[in-house]
């Protein structure tokens, strides 16, 4: 459903501002039918990892970033009527980015996509303190706790969250994903037993289906 | 360091702040290229003030700062017409006021940044409230089934399963109310209606003669 044709243009809209124009793209499609998923994969996920590689390779600036952040974020609003009429399946996550993470639209993903899947996705955020999160967890006592990184460089403190996580919570399952593991970090899962590198939203939607 | 004089024209040129030379009156009679990009237009021949948003005229040529370490803060309308703020240093030189303007992009930066925040915040509770509404659809779709459950179960006899007296008494209403001529119907509700403003203006009156109801329509 979603083309290059259509990708491209949307990007193109995104990248210069046009809000209603990426609005009018993603109404449409909904009107098609598209599956959560694909819309949020083939077209969100897509077009936000292509304005992150742009940032990366200083061919837009920072603000043209927020812009195309902001305006995925507001069209993520149109899709929630779909997301939330899904069954419940009693289970409970917890998700959210690490301290110093301000890129929150892969974590809200993730925690979409569980919602979907009938779980109940607490969603904490951008820039979480560890403090909060391990008060969160302590709280809600989730079936599980998934954690986004979308810059590298944040790797320590994704860790340091990890860290205190397994020693709070032992048995408590962790899963990481995010832009970041593109470029590197994926030794991290396998330092610790029961954290878990899920590389794409089709991988989170197979591993929640086995849970 | 001896530096030429096209290098320092150079630089007032292009550097990317408002630079203006200001006759002692405050006509401007220079100014450099970003100067004429923010104002849409050479500014030169105009007077300072003229330039600068300045709604209760305080603003005046003879009460100009001018010690260049202190910056005054000036909202100017920009060629675009929209309003910006700059940060405005003036210094009188051989009887010309040199003015430069710089916007703070670290005041800039912190606002954006205070935006997205506030932004992210707003989507946020948007999406919590969905969540919620989702979640309060579908407490009032079970209440609703609970309540068709428990009329049904008002309805019919616990041993033997059949339909009790209740049933067939609401059945039997409702079938003489579907069996009434409109124009009866109408006269009903209005007799109800008159009923209903006796008994209300009664109340009323009652209130009133008990002290309960001064200042009350009677």
């Amino acid at each position: 459903m979603v083309d290059e044709n259509l990708y491209q243009g949307y990007l193109k809209a995104l990248l210069a501002g046009r809000r209603s124009e990426c609005h009018d793209t993603v109404t449409g499609l909904l009107a098609a039918g598209i599956g959560v998923k694909e819309l949020y994969d083939r077209l969100f996920q897509r077009s936000m990892y292509r304005v992150g590689e742009l940032w990366e390779e200083n061919q837009i600036t920072v603000a043209n970033e927020h812009l195309a952040t902001s305006i995925t974020e507001g069209l993520l609003n149109l899709v929630y009527p779909t997301i939330f009429a899904s069954e419940r399946i009693d289970k409970k996550a917890v998700i959210s980015c690490s301290a110093n993470e301000f890129h929150q639209i892969g974590g809200k993903m993730v925690a979409d996509i569980m919602e979907l899947n009938g779980w109940d996705g607490h969603f904490l955020g951008a820039n979480t303190p560890i403090e909060a999160l391990l008060e969160y967890v302590q709280e809600i006592r989730p079936d599980l706790v998934a954690l986004s990184l979308s810059i590298l460089s944040n790797i320590g403190n994704l860790t340091q969250s990890i860290d205190a996580i397994k020693s709070d919570f032992p048995s408590l399952d962790v899963l990481i994903g995010g832009q970041a593991f593109r470029w590197g970090g994926a030794d991290v899962a396998r330092q610790y037993a029961g954290v878990e590198l899920i590389p794409s939203l089709d991988e989170l939607e197979n591993l929640l289906k086995k849970i | 360091m001896t530096v030429s004089s096209e290098a320092i024209a150079y630089l007032q040129q292009q550097a990317p702040v408002i630079f203006l030379v200001l006759e002692e009156n405050g006509v401007v009679v220079a100014a450099n290229e970003h100067t004429k990009e923010v104002f849409g237009g050479s500014p030169v021949g105009k007077h300072f003030k003229d330039l600068i948003i300045d709604f209760r005229h305080n603003f005046s040529i003879d009460k100009i700062n001018e010690d260049p370490s202190r910056e005054t803060l000036i909202n100017i309308t920009t060629g675009s017409g929209l309003p910006r703020s700059y940060y405005f240093t003036f210094k009188k030189l051989s009887g010309h006021f040199i003015v430069f303007g710089r916007i703070d992009f670290e005041e800039f930066e912190k606002m954006q940044r205070e935006v997205i925040s506030l932004n992210k915040d707003l989507n946020n509770l948007t999406r919590e409230l969905y969540k919620k509404n989702a979640l309060l659809k579908k407490t009032n779709d079970d209440l609703k089934i609970a309540n068709d459950k428990i009329v049904e179960i008002s309805r019919r006899d616990p041993l033997t399963q059949l339909y009790n007296r209740r049933y067939f008494e609401e059945k039997k209403g409702l079938e003489r109310i579907a069996g009434i001529h409109p124009k009866r119907v109408r006269t009903i509700v209005a007799q109800a209606r008159e009923m209903t403003g006796e008994a209300e203006k009664g109340r009323h009156t009652w209130l009133e003669e008990k002290g309960e109801g001064k200042g009350r329509l009677v």
